[in-house]
C-alpha cells in the first residue's frame, strides 16, 4: 500500500515576486519496506517533497494517499499521521530543548498519549538503537558533541516508532566515521522493525550503498526513478542535472573504457573488487 | 512562512523613486507625515491625495502591494472611523436612533482621520517598497552622522539596526523549521488555554534562543575576524552620493511643504 503521490504540485509564495513552483506534478508510490534514496541538485525540491509526506506542507493540487486513504480527508487525523511518518530534519540537533536527553527523546512518545513508563522505555530503546552511550542519558542535551546531539535528536523520532522514517541529510556535517555509523544504525533499525526509510542525501556513495530505490528530482519534477543500478548507470544524465555517480561507479566505468571488466554499472565496492580481481586473474 | 523577503517587503523595480537617494526619501517621508497632519482645507486634502497618487504611480509598484500594506492596520482604521462617527458631537444631526445620534461633523471627522491614517501607512509603504532595508539604514547613518560630534554612537546604532533587520528573515525561517520539527514530534501548538499554550511554546522557544545565541556568537566572531572595530575610519562599499535628481527632489519636497503651509494659512 504505502504512500502514494498523485499529481502533487506545490508553489511557495504564490502571487508574489518570489513565487516558486517547487513541486511539479509529482506522482509515485513509496512502497512499504523500501529504502528510498532521494537525490537532486540544491533547490530541486527534495525538502519540499518530504514535507508533503508527513503533511507539514499541503499540496496546492493533487492528492497524497496513505494506505489508500487521502491524508487530506477531513476524517483523517493529521496528528496521527505525524506519528506514522517520522521526520528527521536537517540539523535535527537544533530542536533539542529538554533538560535531559532522555526527557527530550520522551517528548514524541509523550505526545502520542503513552503512559510515562511506556514513553521512557521506548525512549531508552531508541537511544540504544542510535548507540548513544547510557552515561549521557541524564545529561543536558546541550553539552553533547555535535554527533551525539544528532543521535539524540534522531532517537527522538525513532522513539515514536514510525512506519516511515524520513531523514533530510542525517549525516551532514559529521565526520566520516560518524556518518557511517549513523547510517548503519538506521539501516539496522529498518531491518529490525521492517520500516520504510527515505534518505535525502547529496552523497551518492551513501545512496548507492543503502537505498533499494532511487528517485532523482530536477527542478521540481521527477527526473529518474529506479533501482540504484538503473539510475547510476545513466551517469551522463546525472551530470546534466548537476549530480554525479558514486565514486566506485565512476572508477569502474573508466576501467571498462580501458577494457578491464565488462559487467554493467557497479555501485558497490565489493562487486567492483570482485570484477577487478577477476580481470586481473584473467589477464 | 516567507523567505528571501526582508522586513519592509522591498519590491525590486527601477523607477525614479527606487533610484532616489534614501536620505531624500527619508526626508520626504518626514515632510509628508507633517503635511498629513497640517492638511485641513479641501484644497490641502486634494494636494496631498494628488501627491500620493502620483508617487504610487511613478513607483511602478503594483497596487496590490499597497493594499496589502494597509491590511495590518485595517482594523485600526475601521475602529477610528467608528469611534469618530459616534462620539463626535456637532450641530447638524444626520441620523438619530435612540440615544445614538450621528452628526455631520462626526462623519467629516471620521473621514478625515481615516484618510490621514491611510496616508500615513501608504507613505511609509512607499519608502519601504522602493528602498531596501540596507539603504534605509545607510541613509539614516549618513543623515544622522553630525550627531556623532555630540557623541551619539550613530554608526553603532545603525549597525545594530542593520543586523537586526538582516536577522529577522533568518530567525523567522529558523522558527518555521523548529516549529515543523516539533509538530512532527506531535507537539500541540494550537489547542488549550493561554497557560497551556505558553507552556507548549517551550519546545520552540528554547531551541530558538539557543540558536540565536549561537548565531550572534558566530557573527561576532566573523566580524572580529575581519577586524571590525566600529565606525571610526570605516569606508563604505557603496558610498551614498547625491545626484542631480536628488537635488530636484529636495526642492520639490520643500516646495510641497511650503504649499501646504500656505494653504493652511491663507485658504
Ligand atoms: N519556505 C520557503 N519559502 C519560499 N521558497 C522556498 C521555501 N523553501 C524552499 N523554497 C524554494 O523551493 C525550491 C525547492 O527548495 P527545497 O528546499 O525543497 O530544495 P532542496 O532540494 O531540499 O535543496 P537542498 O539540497 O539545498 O536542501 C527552492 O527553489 C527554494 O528556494
Ligand atoms: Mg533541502
Amino acid at each position: 500500500m504505502g504512500l502514494e503521490f498523485r499529481n502533487v504540485n506545490h508553489t511557495y509564495n504564490p502571487g508574489t515576486t518570489v513565487e516558486r513552483h517547487a513541486l511539479k506534478d509529482i506522482s509515485f508510490t513509496l512502497e512499504d519496506g523500501e529504502y528510498l534514496g532521494l537525490i537532486g541538485h540544491t533547490g530541486s525540491g527534495k525538502s519540499t517533497l518530504i514535507q508533503h509526506m508527513n503533511g507539514l506542507l499541503k499540496a496546492d493540487s493533487g492528492d497524497i494517499l496513505y494506505d489508500g486513504q487521502s491524508i487530506y480527508d477531513k476524517s483523517y487525523s493529521m496528528n496521527q499521521h505525524h506519528f506514522k511518518v517520522g521526520m528527521v530534519f536537517q540539523y535535527p540537533e537544533h530542536q533539542l530543548f529538554e533538560t535531559t536527553v532522555l526527557k527530550d527523546v520522551c517528548f514524541g512518545p509523550g505526545n502520542m498519549g503513552l503512559s510515562e513508563d511506556e514513553a521512557v522505555s521506548r525512549a531508552k530503546e531508541a537511544l540504544k538503537l542510535v548507540e548513544l552511550p547510557e552515561i549521557y542519558w541524564d545529561k543536558s542535551p546541550f553539552i553533547l558533541s555535535g554527533g551525539q546531539k544528532r543521535r539524540a535528536a534522531i532517537a527522538g523520532v525513532i522513539a515514536m516508532d514510525p512506519k516511515i522514517l524520513i531523514m533530510d541529510e542525517p549525516a551532514a556535517g559529521l565526520d566520516p566515521e560518524g556518518r557511517d555509523s549513523i547510517l548503519e544504525s538506521i539501516s539496522m533499525i529498518r531491518k529490525e522493525r521492517g520500516i520504510t526509510v527515505v534518505l535525502v542525501s547529496h552523497n551518492m556513495d551513501d545512496v548507492a550503498k543503502y537505498a533499494t530505490r532511487v528517485l532523482v528530482l530536477n527542478k521540481g519534477s521527477i527526473y529518474m526513478d529506479g533501482t540504484p543500478k538503473e539510475v547510476f548507470s545513466r551517469t551522463k544524465e546525472l551530470y546534466d542535472v548537476g549530480l554525479s555517480a558514486p565514486g566506485i561507479t565512476v572508477i569502474t566505468e573508466r576501467l571498462k573504457s580501458l577494457g578491464i571488466g565488462e559487467e554493467d554499472c557497479m555501485i558497490s565496492m565489493d562487486d567492483a573488487a570482485d570484477m577487478i580481481a577477476k580481470s586481473l586473474r584473467k589477464g | 512562512m516567507r523567505r528571501n523577503i526582508t522586513i519592509g517587503q522591498y519590491y525590486p523595480e527601477n523607477s525614479i523613486l527606487h533610484r532616489l537617494d534614501p536620505r531624500v526619501k527619508l526626508l520626504g517621508l518626514i515632510v509628508f507625515l507633517v503635511c498629513v497632519f497640517l492638511m485641513d482645507s479641501y484644497w490641502s486634502y486634494g494636494a496631498v491625495t494628488a501627491a500620493v497618487v502620483i508617487l504610487v504611480i511613478i513607483s511602478r509598484v503594483p497596487l496590490r502591494y499597497f493594499v496589502r500594506s494597509l491590511k495590518p492596520v485595517f482594523f485600526i482604521i475601521i475602529l477610528t472611523f467608528i469611534l469618530n462617527i459616534f462620539f463626535t458631537s456637532g450641530e447638524e444631526i444626520l441620523v438619530k436612533w435612540g440615544i445614538i445620534s450621528i452628526y455631520k461633523e462626526g462623519v467629516i471627522m471620521a473621514l478625515k482621520m481615516s484618510i490621514r491614517l491611510i496616508y500615513l501607512v501608504l507613505s511609509s509603504a512607499l519608502l519601504t517598497l522602493t528602498t531596501t532595508p540596507n539603504d534605509i539604514t545607510d541613509g539614516m547613518e549618513k543623515a544622522l552622522r553630525p550627531l556623532n560630534k555630540i557623541h551619539v554612537p550613530i554608526h553603532e546604532m545603525t549597525m545594530m539596526m542593520t543586523i537586526a533587520l538582516r536577522f529577522i528573515p533568518i530567525i523567522s525561517e529558523e522558527t518555521d523549521k523548529i516549529r515543523k520539527a516539533q509538530i512532527s514530534r506531535g507537539a500541540d501548538l494550537e489547542t488549550g488555554n493561554i497557560i497551556k499554550r505558553a507552556k507548549n511554546m517551550v519546545p520552540i522557544l528554547v531551541p530558538l534562543l539557543v540558536s540565536s545565541f549561537r548565531r550572534a556568537g558566530d557573527l561576532a566572531l566573523a566580524m572580529d575576524a575581519r577586524c571590525y572595530h566600529g565606525g571610526e575610519g570605516r569606508t563604505k562599499y557603496k558610498e551614498l552620493r547625491y545626484g542631480k535628481k536628488d537635488g530636484i527632489a529636495y526642492l520639490m519636497i520643500l516646495a510641497f511643504l511650503a504649499g501646504i503651509i500656505l494653504m493652511r494659512n491663507f485658504l
